[in-house]
């Protein structure tokens, strides 16, 4: 799987990302109000950019040394544990009081990572032909 | 005076459980990436030229991986700075 392929499915990942997270916030509109539809997709954007920055991060080192990559992951994983301990941090002084959609468009946002992995699993030449 | 000792005994309470989600939520997720790291390192020197497309399984498994982590972050983070627990309190 070249670098390109790497890109389209962090594309599509942030896509089906995105979609989750309106369709939460639509949902919140309905249940709670405005407020809480945009606490929502706060949640939703928090996921949006954790995984972008993670993804630029782990992109960048595409094709080095397996060594180099996986340095790489662990620095960009670190990076997006401590972006996320600061988004949250300000999200919980704004929001305290839209936690619940907040927390529920974050989520919203990780069910796309299971996507992706059963997407990932039907791709043809996913699984390695040497075993 | 009991308000003020109550208070005090919620946000006592409250740092231990954040320190707690921390730890827990450090714990886990060390030991998580260090076998994914580990693995990957394993098929990639078995197989070099898997190593591309087995940096994206890595990837989007990490995403689900540090999920649970981060919301437990999350919660910490409402604890600390907005702790609607000693709402109830007045």
């Amino acid at each position: 799987m070249s670098e390109a392929q790497f890109a389209k499915t962090v594309a599509w990942l942030l896509r089906v990302q995105a979609l989750l997270a309106g369709v939460v916030a639509l949902a919140f509109v309905f249940i709670g109000g405005v407020e809480q539809a945009l606490a929502a997709l706060i949640g939703g954007a928090i996921g949006v950019v954790l995984t972008t920055v993670s993804a630029l991060r782990v992109g960048l080192s595409m094709g080095s040394d397996p060594q180099a990559m996986v340095s790489a992951f662990y620095r960009a994983m670190a990076f997006k544990l401590v972006l996320a301990v600061i988004l949250f941090v300000i999200v919980a002084k704004w929001f305290a009081g839209y936690f619940g959609p907040v927390l529920m468009g974050y989520v919203a946002t990780v069910v796309a990572y299971w996507l992706a992995m059963r997407k990932l699993a039907w791709l043809p030449g996913s699984t390695t032909e040497n075993e | 005076m009991e308000t003020i000792a109550l208070i005090a005994q919620v946000q006592s309470s409250t740092a231990i459980a954040v320190g707690l989600i921390f730890a827990f939520a450090a714990l886990g997720t060390g030991i998580g990436f260090g076998l994914l790291g580990g693995k990957f390192l394993e098929g990639a020197s078995r197989q070099p030229e898997l190593a591309a497309m087995l940096q994206v399984r890595m990837f989007i498994i990490a995403g689900l991986l540090d999920a649970l982590s981060i919301i437990g972050v999350a919660f910490a983070a409402l604890l600390l700075f907005a702790n609607p627990l000693l709402g109830a309190l007045g």
